[in-house]
């Protein structure tokens, strides 16, 4: 029982992690119809930052973490608008071989700056507490406490706001928001800007607890794409259950089946969505 | 006052709409006829500046030349166009597809007047506010549709094809209200498949084929013209 309990503490943790990726994954998805490989990246991209403006610029990790968003933000502003928005009315196949071009570019400037090896930073928040009896770093908690808060704050905005009602409405209708003079480049600016910021603090949040190394980003984003599809293309809300409900099968299948192919679970959910329900569980935009 | 002249959009080297030359005068209701594909949806794209014309168009509204300027900018000068298919942001309220509508109108106080302007124009609307717009029956989303349009509060509404796979009495209410809204200060442009209960409440017409405006003259009298009774009416 306290093994399982652990687990699914675990896939808590990580699926918080992945709801973040996927959730931004998904926005980019929904607005723009751009499947963004280079996610993953964005996300490596953050943790890098603020390992090294935590261990080299002695920044808090809070700071760094809050520069890391903001520097995160400006680059994928940047991406839409430079790489992004001239491929609009390409074939869609030019945003995707696009989106692989930045993923390895990333990758490259990545290896050129901080090299191959694995690096780690620590917690300010090394401490370890007991919850109902489970032992769990400080870091852990404040990790699901700041990514609940953060989801939180993403949908509120996105459903109490204008600006949030724009992004949904280009989503759902993108000729409809042009109509009522939704000036839908300047959405689909803020939305990569949303999304590479959400990756940032993904980034940042995991570092402390992961390693950080420049193809970091790989797997994350090919189960970010696995979250999206279980959670419907576009959809919010299943971009954030999906994150955590993949996390979690994870995590118990790994202690439960085998720990050899807890990275296989991802794709065996995916292969079953596109066997049963190809639409996803949610399949309403945004 | 809308006045179009040279009006050429072309896709490749197909032109869907050549040379088209209107306008619609103060006050007027204006009925633009032609059969499916003869380039009243392009014309109304034009118009609205979600797809280009060729160079040398001219699109006059109010002394403002909106030929090709931005969709956002179209709005802001009085133009506001309900396009076929509706267009409407399924997963939102209908409240929110209205409100949508005034996104370029920033006053809280001015947006709530419009709405509730809105609900009274449509009543079948009001019990209707928190549902999903995709949710609602055909005739309800077109009255969305045509809400969302006028929450700009345009001089100039563009409707594109408002009855479309509606029933016969939904369409009468439809048109019913197109009228009042016309009658109550709203210059209108209405293209339509149904050419007698378009014609019935304009005050005239232009006949569309192949891209080309081939006829045009006063309801009245295009209600009569036997080349509009054969080809629109079955008669």
């Amino acid at each position: 029982m306290e093994l399982f309990a652990q687990q699914v503490l675990n896939g808590l943790v990580t699926g918080s992690v992945y709801s973040l990726v996927a959730l931004g994954l998904t926005l980019i998805y929904g607005t723009m119809q751009v499947p963004n490989f280079a996610h993953g990246h964005l996300y490596m991209l953050g943790a890098y930052l603020s390992y090294t403006l935590v261990t080299t610029a002695g920044l808090h990790y809070w700071a760094a973490m809050a520069v890391a968003v903001v520097a995160l933000a400006v680059v994928g502003a940047a991406l839409e608008r430079l790489i992004f928005r001239p491929l609009r009315h390409a074939p869609h196949l030019n945003s995707m071989i696009a989106a692989l071009g930045v993923m390895l570019f990333l990758e490259a400037v990545a290896q050129i700056i901080w090299g191959e090896e694995f690096r780690h930073m620590d917690s300010p928040y090394a401490g370890v507490v007991s919850v109902a009896g489970l032992l769990v770093t400080e870091h852990r908690l404040i990790l699901l406490g700041a990514a609940a808060l953060l989801m939180v704050g993403l949908l509120l905005f996105l459903t109490r706001t204008l600006a949030g009602s724009a992004i949904r409405a280009t989503a759902q209708n993108a000729e409809g928001a042009l109509l009522v003079g939704i000036d839908t480049n300047r959405v689909a600016m803020t939305t990569f800007a949303i999304s590479a910021a959400l990756a940032a603090v993904a980034g940042s949040l995991v570092a402390p607890i992961s390693l950080v190394y420049p193809s970091m980003g790989s797997l994350v984003t090919l189960k970010a794409f696995a979250i999206v599809v279980l959670g419907g293309m576009g959809s919010v809300p299943g971009a954030l259950a999906g994150g955590y409900l993949l996390a979690l099968a994870e995590s118990l299948g790994g202690t439960y089946i085998s720990a050899t192919y807890q990275d296989l679970v991802a794709f065996v959910v995916l292969a079953l969505v596109f066997t049963f329900k190809p639409s996803g569980l949610f399949k309403e935009a945004a | 006052m809308l006045s179009v002249a040279n009006l050429t959009v072309s896709f490749g080297s197909f032109q869907a709409a050549r040379e088209v030359a209107f306008e619609v005068r103060e006050g007027e209701l204006v009925v633009l006829l032609g059969a499916n594909g003869a380039g009243k949806t392009t014309v109304f794209r034009a118009l609205s500046g979600l797809t280009r014309a060729d160079a040398g168009a001219r699109i006059e509204f109010d002394d403002h030349d909106l030929a090709n300027l931005s969709p956002r900018a179209i709005v802001d000068a009085g133009m506001s166009h309900c396009p076929e298919g509706r267009k409407l942001f399924p997963a939102l309220s209908v409240m929110t597809n209205l409100r949508l509508g005034a996104y370029l109108c920033r006053q809280r106080a001015e947006i709530d007047r419009r709405v509730e302007r809105m609900l009274s124009l449509f009543p079948a609307l009001k019990d209707r506010t928190g549902d999903p717009a995709g949710a609602l029956s055909g005739g309800q989303q077109q009255m969305v549709a045509i809400g969302r349009a006028l929450m700009a509060e345009p001089r100039l509404l563009l409707l594109d094809e408002p009855s479309v796979s509606l029933a016969p009495k939904v369409v009468r209410q439809v048109l019913e209200t197109v009228a009042a809204i016309n009658r109550a200060g709203t210059m209108v442009l209405l293209a339509e498949q149904n050419a007698y209960a378009a014609l019935e409440i304009a005050h005239r017409g232009y006949v569309l084929e192949n891209g080309r405006l081939v006829l045009d003259g006063p309801a009245a009298e295009l209600m009569q013209h036997d080349e509009v009774r054969r080809a629109y009416m079955g008669a």
